[in-house]
């Protein structure tokens, strides 16, 4: 769980740096990550179960904007994923075996990078609930690494 | 190692479930865009994406993970945000107290 975290980390970084990957890359990754999240989900479907069953019933605040925190971030990585497939001008036309759109949708264009900025900041927030429980992991992998060196 | 038909349904009934939810942001997301106008950019635009990685934009790759970071941070200290209330000690210390 932890390096599956550790790899959609680094890959929402790439994603938001298009002039490091370029745009092959950028799309090939965008479409890469969609499975990580899901198996991220997947791993955290107990929680996720049991939330949403507490979130109408017996539940604090804090727990509630927890789990606002992840549906809206579960919601802004919907869009630029979909947005991203419907602009895409490699990996989509590759995959379908079609030639590009000769124009780009320019509203998709802007929607797409504005939420994926809004994806960045709700990804610091959802580290920041968890945080806890990453370095609690960061440190066992550390400590593993540590004593295998030794 | 045969995998247990059980687990495997439950797992796809959950990824049937996951995928309805995303179809259902989807669908707004679609409604938001039909809803706003852009103005068509000049023809040129597109020049500016380079298909290629370029190693020199691997500080903003850095910069994206510490903004990342920085966001962390304002939601650990600000917001206070976390699985459980945090215990009477970091309370103190988030707000700064000498006694300490």
């Amino acid at each position: 769980m932890f390096w599956l975290d550790a790899i959609l980390f680094a890959s929402v970084c790439a994603l938001q740096t298009l002039h490091f990957t370029g745009l092959i890359l950028h799309e090939w990754l965008g479409l890469a990550i969609v499975p990580l999240i899901l198996l991220h989900l997947l791993l955290a479907w107990s929680w996720i179960a049991a939330e949403t069953r507490r979130f109408f019933t017996s539940q604090s605040v804090r727990a509630r904007i927890n789990y606002l925190l992840n549906l809206g971030l579960f919601a802004a990585v919907t869009a630029p994923t979909y947005s991203g497939i419907l602009i895409s001008q490699k990996a989509i036309p590759a995959i379908m075996h079609s030639t590009p759109a000769p124009y780009m949708d320019w509203t998709w264009d802007r929607i797409h990078t504005w939420v994926a900025d809004i994806v960045v900041i709700l990804v610091g927030l959802h580290l920041a609930v968890n945080w806890d429980w990453a370095l609690a992991a960061a440190q066992r992998i550390f400590r593993r690494f540590l004593g295998r060196w030794q | 190692m045969k995998p247990n038909p059980p687990n495997v349904l439950r797992i796809l009934s959950r990824l049937a479930l996951l995928s309805l939810a995303a179809a259902a942001f989807t669908v707004l997301t679609a409604l938001y865009a039909r809803s706003v106008r852009t103005p068509t950019p000049t023809p040129h635009w597109r020049l500016h994406r380079a298909l290629a990685p370029k190693i020199t934009g691997l500080p903003e790759f850095f910069g994206e993970g510490i903004l990342i970071a920085v966001c962390t941070l304002a939601g650990r200290l600000v917001f206070r945000l976390r699985l459980s209330p945090a215990p009477p000690r970091e309370k103190l210390l988030s707000l700064f107290d000498s006694t300490d």
